[in-house]
């Protein structure tokens, strides 16, 4: 397991805890991350649990008549998003890699979760 | 009244008012925290929370009438009721300005239309947010 980043300024922490498309949470959750940037907050974020599913980049999204959140989440740090991490164990439990995923989303374990939101000035979850 | 230092709370409504509890228990932060001597900097509306803002709600007589409640505790309190935009919008929860007709409105004040942005601002202003 890699080490934190030092996270010197105030950010906030926005969770995203839910499978891509049974509900809007992945999606609002990306916005509301994209709302925060806009205003210069810093922003750490994190896929947490069932979240993890986002990650997966062979998603056909357009079967079900959906935009791919994936190539949203690409875009990420052109959004200047670039803290973005996974949760190991989520990793693990629902058997995904973040090998072949194209943009970076650092590996973090539950206790360097519950860290870096003890820190974040607030924490949003979706 | 307890002796507690003062706190500006804002907090984020995910939920629509009869699916869930979030609203009623916003409702009881809202008035819990005012009669503590805390202050409600606004109430954001996000996701099916912004179904809280839809004056057309029809709830039955025995239900508690979240939308009135709402109107009161702003209207006494001087508390800013936000809606974001986009998810209202894409619920069929319109102001004047978007509705296809004005007749069809059914944001009105005290809710108000606002970005996300708006929300992140306040929260840049030391408010402690409370997500429900």
């Amino acid at each position: 397991m890699s080490d934190l980043p030092v996270l010197q300024n105030p950010y906030i922490v926005i969770q995203t805890t839910q499978a891509p498309y049974s509900t809007s949470d992945a999606t609002d959750c990306l916005e509301a991350a994209l709302a925060a940037t806009n205003i210069g907050m810093q922003v750490v974020y994190i896929f947490v649990g069932d979240g993890v599913y986002q990650l997966l980049k062979a998603q056909q999204s357009t079967l079900i008549s959906h935009k791919s959140i994936y190539k949203k989440l690409s875009a990420l740090p052109m959004f200047d998003v670039e803290l973005i991490f996974a949760q190991t164990s989520a990793l693990t439990t629902h058997h995904i890699s973040l090998n072949d995923i194209s943009f970076a989303v650092s590996p973090i374990s539950d206790a360097q979760l519950v860290q870096i939101c003890a820190k974040a000035t607030q924490v949003l979850v979706f | 009244m307890t002796n507690t230092i003062p706190t500006r709370f804002t907090l984020m409504v995910t939920k629509s008012p009869f699916d869930a509890r979030n609203a009623h228990s916003a409702l009881s932060f809202c008035a819990a925290a005012i009669e503590q001597g805390h202050s409600i900097t606004q109430v954001f509306f996000y996701q099916k929370g912004v179904h809280n803002a839809s004056s057309l709600l029809q709830p039955n007589a025995d239900e508690l009438d979240v939308y009135s409640k709402w109107c009161d505790l702003a209207k006494k309190h001087a508390i800013n009721l936000n809606v974001c935009v986009t998810a209202a919008s894409r619920r069929g929860v319109v102001d004047v300005l978007l509705a296809p007709k004005p007749i069809y409105a059914n944001l009105v004040w005290p809710f108000t239309q606002v970005g996300l942005t708006a929300y992140f601002e306040t929260l840049n202003d030391n408010s402690v947010n409370i997500q429900l």
